[in-house]
């Protein structure tokens, strides 16, 4: 690479360059300190909590609330947990189930102990409840004591392993197993666990006669060597249901054996006022046959957010942070998710009462007076001409923008702006580079004939706000050729049944169902099943070469089934949430799942795009990653994303209303300089978030501060970098800087991270450098126009900035031109050090 | 546009530099690219090797061709010439394709017009709105866009007022890919289009101004290439847009009554239309135009000797389906989204029929599904298009009775555009035939050489390929057609063909290649397709004009030069021996250095030539002379033949008068140093002249030796030695005078003796 060594600087020597360039962009960064990387990193990191299980205050609850508030005990196994929580004045609850005393009222029917109660005896007794001062009865029925009972292989074994994390993937569950041992990923192929745990190694690892003996029990155990470590105890419930299914004869469940319905978990919600920071969960799993059975014991575990909350292997979570955190609870593939939220009162916290512009500030405000997290000021005028012209079109405000904006007194000035905006053509090029990203233009997915045809497309969707319903049910049912149906590139990207299935949730549904297709979901509900259903309704689109080359006719055959791979079995049209679907005859099944996807209830397809909208303009979604939406990643406020994703059908799929709603809150209008009480806030939006400009938008801001243009091989003198329809123009300074391959259909293939490369573009790359040196560039224009110095570094301040320099910056930047002995050389430098500087890089 | 000529010119000269001789015209342009209809035309031929044009071969019906008068110098010059085309009034619109000959061969087809809007020129400044190219309407332009930028057209337009724009490119054969747009003056688009349906890459719109104004068309390649192959011709008026008539076909000597589909033909009335009794190419070309219009629309009819049904409503559902006589031909129209028609056929037990669905290649944007059933509703064939196929079912009837055809579109769709054509055929054993090029030169009385392949459909005997159609005034009757059957169970041949010495250089001619075959009692004929090179000559176009398909040009070049010349030196060919090797040389001319074979005849009794080539590279090779070793002395003729193929030209070079002498093996000479003395002696050379096969031992003796004079008792030339010196003493009292020395060489040869005696040599005996 050539390397750019500036003239001021050769004069000066490597140490005196480097003295001057730092010294310049120290200066300019100093004018805007919010917006240094170190910052902008910093702002990632999280308190780092307090201390866990800390003593319970128990305090004077006004009463006492237990679950369950009765239960049966139907067979020797039987177990139950109790819940203890207690309500205080002012609406504050906590759980006390750990300072609960609980006591058997008959012990010769019901022993209780650790919160737990099992039978001991058929007959009739109570569980005693004392603490802070209240008591209540739990009345318990106990029956079929004597009566020996059959472990279940599928919902006693393998939930075992599961819970014991025997068949996690980095275990026995891997592909290939370990140590020749190999089980199912988290029990999803009984078929094959069956197999592995009783046929295989001549049944050395289950011994009926002495099932002590089993290597099923002595590995985990460590009584023998296990390369997994000790991942048993006797004292295990785990430990128990292997021993006596092995000593029962390893026995697999009968055909009509009642199967799991449903798991229900609780509380389902609840807030913890600090000193209350811990909260025990109680999982309840239903059966076909009408039985209900605590299995807290038996679920799995894990936390969305560690940093604001733990939960251990019995369900007891402790809370660390302020914060919200989904508590994912797994039994076999059923999974539920409890939300539990811990507040803490900050010294000197006063909510200020911002103002609210509309609804989308009432639900941030409300989250963030809860968890008192303060939002920042409101951001300058010359911010916000900046940022919302970057996220609406991509582009800086051209110094005659910036300087209307500033000079018009209308209060409503902001919101005329953004109508404004709305409907730039370039709002339309910057969205559809987007949508590129994500539908995977380029020439050797879609050729080099169709990525034109489908951009246009794209570009004219978003120009003419096409709905997004409609914009969907085109994409997902489009057909005929690719040249003429731009459209129907769709599924020449996703060229198969599983690529469909793949690129389809992620896009509209925002599911990342990728796993499901070897194995069911390894961390959240869909299922192998759940993968293959919604391929049923893809399976029928076919492909074929039409007589003009590289055209492709994309058609819905009248016959065809999906297979699942492991089962055999033929699979029917699956719907999340709908179960399945019967859809007899040849008709085209996507406009049955388009149908289902953009009805107004549908739960994923308006959060997704809103949760995109979103994240785009506020560099983080409600969701994030924005299209990973899943039980074991909550989004940061729920009640907005409903509210901005009923308000986006409510308005027909309106994309431009939405935005519109999002760019006037006050919301999207904060500072990105943050204050003592919102300085660790990552996700409750408080203040602005900086973030590096896109590749592409970098470098349009580069070609226009400069006012030398960049060209692009095979596309007309003009085209500005956001305006591509594919990265395959081979420009390295935009790959350098993020701009993705689009070989998925995942946002996160968009990098966004910083690294050295891009660092010695910008100080000494030849773009920069040519740009910045270029005879007929913006300074040179300036200076044939008989501009003062102050003059020519306003308007290069406006430009880049889109703000007039401070005092000090026109101070420092007139010093050092002065300085340098030759003006263009020294305005050269304060070029380049505008566009190295952060304010200049950053979106803020 | 003038920029794009010139490389087309650099191009074709590029081109024609590849070859040698045949420096056969190459057309990159017409300019314009249409002729008018009833009033002559000067349309100028832009391309390379032009000089000395003789004619213009055109397909356009009643075209009369000459060079422009007035021009000077017209047809003389190497890059341009100018035609004048005058047309009948009622020659229709349509695509048609022309060929130039020179006195070096023709040109390759080309596609251009007959259009009834006047042409223009693009300007080539007309790269921005501000610098665009205002036109009157209506128009059309001929252009060429270039690379990375577009063509702006400006127009005046009144309120109320209907614009049609059409992007004529791909369908001649231009690489342009073309998107139009029309702008108002504010730059916001009004009208877009892109490969419209039916039109495969060209696009085309209608548009009513709401307001009167300026407006701007910009045209462009949807990927921004652009150069001299880029062309468009941009019509610009007032003229409806079909799509295809309906019925789509019609029988050959009737007069069907048409409706025109498409998606702007409003107000267009029925046309009724007369199928000649022949028609080329089974395509009629069509125009239409409205009552008041601006320019008129083409389109073309299917014509062939099925009879014709149209689809007759309600055909929705089996029950109703309407039934067609096969053989026969059916039109069809989807009228909505989702419709789908049914034929009834009676199918007989055995009965093996083609049912052929034609769409897109007549212009439909329809993608056909076909299938059928059996009276009892299980389908038993199903058929889709694919590539240039528009679908078939080839299928036997199992049994008689009631069959039903369903037709849809595969993606279900309708409208009035969507229209269809089945045909249903007997099916019948046979073959299709292709060859790999449109057009050859050949030399005066020279060889062009064909490939043919075939596809065989339930035959595998031989195809009698021949050439027919030569056209108007020319023939090929007395050419030497060599190779011309694809022998039984093969599938391909290459045919040299030798011209007729009477074709001239600068004539030129079309004809076909048509392959027969008797299949069982029944004579089957096929003409050879050339599709292939006209898509690849055409830019990939799907579906070139199907009157052009098989059609081949011929040009006549000048006689082909020679290109090697060959020498022998006499050949000694010695007795006893019986074998003698020499050099065949060659003299390659005009960059031929292909191998040269070569024969040996005319050679005296009994004797052999073994012969090779004269290899690549090579400009000589060795021949062996075997034969009797009893020949008498004397000088024999021969000839020595060579044949070589440059530039797929054959050439025989002889030489009718090669020496072959038949000589002795070996030759003796004495010869004294001097006059010897009484009592001294003097040196003698013994030289011989020895031919390869005499090459041993040679021993020598004096004959007839003086009295008085002594020689070595053994005197012997060793093998491989050609010279001996002894010496010669004259005793003292040896009489001195004049006196004559002779020797006597003996050598054996294959075994067997051979002695052959040195003339006398005059020799002085002296005082000493």
């Amino acid at each position: 690479m050539r390397l750019f060594i500036h003239e001021p600087c050769r004069k000066l020597g490597p140490a005196g360059r480097r003295a001057v360039s730092w010294t310049l962009l120290a200066v300019f960064s100093a004018a805007f300190p919010a917006l240094g990387l170190p910052a902008a990193h910093a702002e990632e990191a999280q308190d780092a909590g307090d201390p866990a299980l800390e003593p319970i205050v128990i305090g004077t609850p006004e009463r006492i609330e237990v679950y369950p508030t009765e239960f049966k005990l139907e067979s020797a196994r039987a177990r139950m947990h109790l819940v203890v929580s207690g309500h205080y004045a002012g609406g504050g609850v906590q759980d006390l189930t750990r300072a609960a005393e609980l006591v058997s009222t008959n012990e010769a029917v019901l022993k209780v102990a650790g919160g737990l109660a099992t039978g001991v005896a058929d007959g009739s007794a109570d569980v005693l409840v004392r603490v802070g001062g209240q008591e209540l009865r739990v009345p318990v029925q106990v029956s079929n004591q004597q009566v020996a009972e059959r472990v279940s292989f599928n919902y006693g074994t393998l939930v075992a392993l599961s819970k014991q994390g025997c068949n996690s993937g980095a275990c026995h569950g891997s592909p290939s197993g370990k140590a020749g041992f190999r089980l199912s990923l988290r029990a999803y192929d009984p078929a094959l666990d069956t197999l592995t745990l009783i046929r295989e190694s001549y049944n050395r690892r289950t011994n009926s006669f002495e099932p002590e003996k089993s290597l099923l029990l002595r590995k985990p155990l460590m009584q023998i060597a296990h390369g997994g470590g000790r991942r048993l105890r006797t004292t295990d419930p785990a430990y128990e249901i292997l021993h006596d299914w092995i000593q029962q004869g390893c026995q697999l469940d009968p055909p009509d054996a009642p199967t799991c319905v449903r798991v229900d978990v609780y509380p389902r919600q609840r807030i913890l006022h600090r000193p209350a920071h811990t909260q025990q969960l109680h999982v309840l799993a239903s059966f076909s046959d009408g039985s209900v059975r605590d299995i807290t014991q038996l679920a799995a575990f894990s936390s969305s957010d560690e940093a604001v909350a733990t939960v251990d292997e019995n369900g007891l979570v402790v809370g660390h942070d302020r914060g919200e955190a989904a508590i994912l609870v797994r039994y076999l593939e059923k999974i539920e998710t409890a939300y539990v939220m811990f507040l803490k009162d900050i010294e000197g916290f006063q909510w200020n009462d911002p103002p609210e512009n509309n609804y989308i500030d009432r639900f941030v405000f409300e989250k963030l007076q809860q968890l008192q997290i303060l939002p920042s000021e409101l951001c300058s005028d010359e911010e916000f001409v900046r940022r919302v012209y970057l996220d609406v079109i991509g582009v800086l405000p051209t110094v005659a923008e910036v300087a209307a904006f500033l000079g018009d007194q209308d209060p409503n000035k902001r919101a005329g702006l953004v109508d404004a905006l709305l409907e730039r053509p370039e709002y339309a090029d910057y969205w559809t580079l987007k949508w590129g990203d994500l539908l995977r233009l380029r020439n050797n997915k879609v050729t080099p004939a169709g990525v034109p045809k489908f951009h246009r497309w794209l570009t004219t969707a978003l120009r003419d706000n096409m709905p997004y319903d409609q914009f969907a049910r085109e994409l997902l049912t489009a057909d005929g050729s690719t040249f003429s149906n731009p459209p129907a590139n769709y599924f020449r990207t996703a060229a198969d049944t599983n690529d469909c299935t793949e690129t389809t949730s992620q896009l509209f549904l925002g599911i990342r169902i990728q796993c499901a297709k070897c194995h069911n979901h390894p961390f959240e509900r869909w299922t192998q099943d759940n993968y293959y259903g919604i391929g049923a309704f893809f399976n029928r689109v076919q492909r074929k070469a039409s007589a003009r080359p590289d055209e492709l006719v994309v058609y819905v055959a009248r016959a065809g089934e999906v297979t699942q791979p492991r089962t055999g079995q033929q699979m029917k049209p699956w719907l999340p949430l709908t179960g399945d679907a019967e859809l007899p005859g040849e008709g085209d099944r996507r406009q049955v799942f388009v149908d289902w996807l953009v009805q107004p209830d549908n739960p994923f397809f308006a959060k997704v795009e809103v949760n995109r909208i979103w994240g785009h303009l506020i560099g983080r979604g409600i969701v994030e990653p924005v299209d990973d939406f899943r039980d074991s990643n909550p989004p940061s406020s729920a009640a907005l994303l409903d509210a901005l994703a009923r308000d986006f059908v409510e308005h027909g799929f309106d994309r431009k209303h939405v935005l519109r709603a999002i760019l006037n809150s006050r919301t999207y209008q904060l500072s990105s300089r943050k204050n003592e009480f919102n300085k660790n806030d990552v996700k409750y939006f408080s203040h602005s978030r900086t973030r590096l400009l896109s590749a592409e938008q970098l470098l349009d801001a580069i070609c226009q501060v400069t006012g030398v243009p960049e060209k692009y091989a095979g596309l007309p003198a003009g085209t500005r970098a956001t305006q591509l329809p594919s990265p395959d123009v081979d420009n390295y300074f935009l790959k350098v800087f993020g701009q993705p391959a689009r070989e998925t259909a995942c946002q996160c293939e968009r990098s966004n991270e910083s690294n050295l490369s891009q660092a010695l573009q910008m100080i000494n790359g030849p773009l920069v450098h040519s740009k910045v040196r270029d005879e007929n560039n913006r300074l040179r224009q300036l200076l044939a126009q008989g501009k003062t110095n102050e003059e020519i570094i306003t308007e290069l301040y406006l430009a880049a900035f889109a703000r007039r320099p401070g005092e000090p910056e026109m101070a420092a930047a007139v010093n050092h031109i002065a300085a340098s002995g030759d003006q263009v050389r020294g305005l050269e430098d304060v070029l380049w050090a505008l566009l190295n500087a952060n304010e200049f890089l950053f979106q803020h | 546009m003038k920029r794009f000529i010139a490389a087309a010119l650099a191009i074709a000269s590029a081109l024609a530099a590849h070859q040698a001789w045949a420096q056969a015209p190459a057309v990159s342009d017409t300019v314009p690219s249409a002729a008018v209809p009833g009033q002559p035309t000067d349309i100028a031929l832009v391309g390379g090797n032009l000089a000395g044009a003789t004619g213009v071969w055109t397909n356009m019906p009643s075209a009369a061709i000459e060079l422009t008068p007035g021009i000077e110098g017209n047809g003389t010059k190497a890059d341009t010439v100018s035609y004048r085309v005058s047309l009948p009034p009622e020659a229709p619109l349509g695509i048609y394709g022309l060929r130039l000959a020179t006195g070096q061969g023709i040109s390759g087809l080309r596609l251009w017009m007959i259009d009834d809007l006047p042409s223009i020129q693009d300007s080539g400044a007309n790269k921005t709105v501000e610098t665009a190219q205002e036109l009157s309407l209506p128009i059309a332009v001929d252009g060429a866009c270039e690379a990375e930028s577009y063509d702006f057209y400006k127009i005046n337009a009144t309120a109320g007022q209907r614009l049609s724009v059409e992007a004529v490119a791909r369908r001649l054969g231009s690489a342009l890919d073309p998107v139009i747009r029309l702008l108002d003056a504010a730059g916001r688009e009004l009208a877009y289009s892109d490969d419209e349906a039916g039109l495969g890459a060209d696009s085309r719109f209608v548009h009513v101004f709401a307001e009167g104004g300026t407006y701007f068309i910009e045209i462009r390649d949807i990927r921004y290439q652009g150069g001299a192959n880029y062309r468009y011709r941009l019509r610009l008026g007032d003229f409806p847009l079909p799509t295809a008539p309906f019925p789509m076909g019609g029988r050959l000597g009737t007069s069907p009554k048409l409706t025109i589909t498409g998606p702007a033909v409003e107000s267009l009335a029925a046309i009724t239309v007369a199928i000649p009794a022949s028609v080329p190419g089974g395509r009629l070309p069509l125009a239409v135009k409205y009552p008041d219009g601006q320019g008129s629309a083409m389109l073309s009819l299917v014509v062939s000797p099925l009879a014709e049904q149209v689809e007759f409503e309600p055909n929705d559902a089996p029950e109703s389906a309407s039934t067609i006589a096969v053989p026969g031909a059916v039109n069809g129209r989807f009228e909505t989204a989702k419709d789908r028609d049914y034929y009834a056929i009676q199918g007989k037990a055995g009965q093996r029929f083609w049912l052929r669905g034609r769409t897109r290649s007549l212009g439909s944007p329809s993608d056909l599904f076909l299938r059928l059933y059996k009276a009892d509703g299980a389908m038993v064939a199903e058929a889709e298009d694919a590539g240039t196929d528009d679908g078939l079912i080839d299928y036997t009837f199992p049994e008689d009775g009631v069959y039903r055809l369903m037709v849809e579109d595969l993606n279900r769709r309708g409208g009035p555009e969507h229209v269809y054509r089945i045909e249903a055929e007997a099916y019948r054993p046979g073959f299709t035939l292709a060859v790999e090029a449109d057009k050859f030169d050949a030399p005066k009385a020279g060889v062009f050489v064909v490939k043919v392949t075939s596809a065989r459909r339930d035959y595998n005997g031989p195809i009698t390929l021949g050439l027919e159609g030569a056209g108007e005034g020319f023939t090929l009757a007395n050419s030497t057609l060599a190779n011309n059957v694809i022998a039984e169970g093969q599938n391909e041949v290459v045919m040299n063909v030798t011209l007729p010495s009477a074709l001239e250089p600068g004539q030129w001619l079309t004809m076909q290649v048509v392959g027969r075959a008797k299949i069982g009692e029944v004579e089957f004929a096929a003409r050879a397709s050339t599709l292939t090179p006209l898509r690849a000559a055409f830019n990939g176009l799907a579906y070139p004009p199907a009157e052009l398909d098989g059609s081949i040009g011929l040009g006549v070049s000048p006689v082909f030069p020679d290109f090697f010349q060959l020498a022998v030196d006499p050949v000694a060919f010695p007795q006893i021996a019986g074998t003698a090797t020499f050099l065949v040389k060659a003299t390659k001319l005009n960059g031929f250095d292909d191998p040269i074979a070569l024969t040996v005849d005319s050679l005296p009794p009994g004797v052999t030539a073994t012969v090779a080539p004269i290899e690549k590279g090579k400009a000589e090779v060795a021949v062996q002379l075997t034969g009797p070793g009893s020949l008498a002395e004397a000088e024999y003729p021969f000839r020595v033949t060579g044949s070589a193929t440059f530039q797929n030209q054959p050439r025989q070079v002889a030489l009718p008068a090669a020496v072959l002498r038949v000589v002795k093996p070996i030759e003796v000479a004495v010869a004294p140093a001097g006059a010897v003395a009484r009592g001294a002696a003097q040196k003698v050379k013994i030289v011989l002249t020895r031919n390869p096969a005499a090459a041993g031992a040679v021993t020598i003796a004096f004959k007839d030796l003086p009295a008085g004079l002594t020689v070595p008792a053994e005197i012997t030339i060793a093998e491989g030695q050609n010279e001996v010196e002894i010496d010669l003493a004259a005793a003292v009292d040896a009489a001195v005078g004049p006196a004559g020395l002779t020797v006597v060489a003996t050598t054996k040869i294959n075994d067997k003796p051979f002695t052959v005696e040195s003339p006398q040599v005059a020799f002085e005996i002296s005082m000493p």
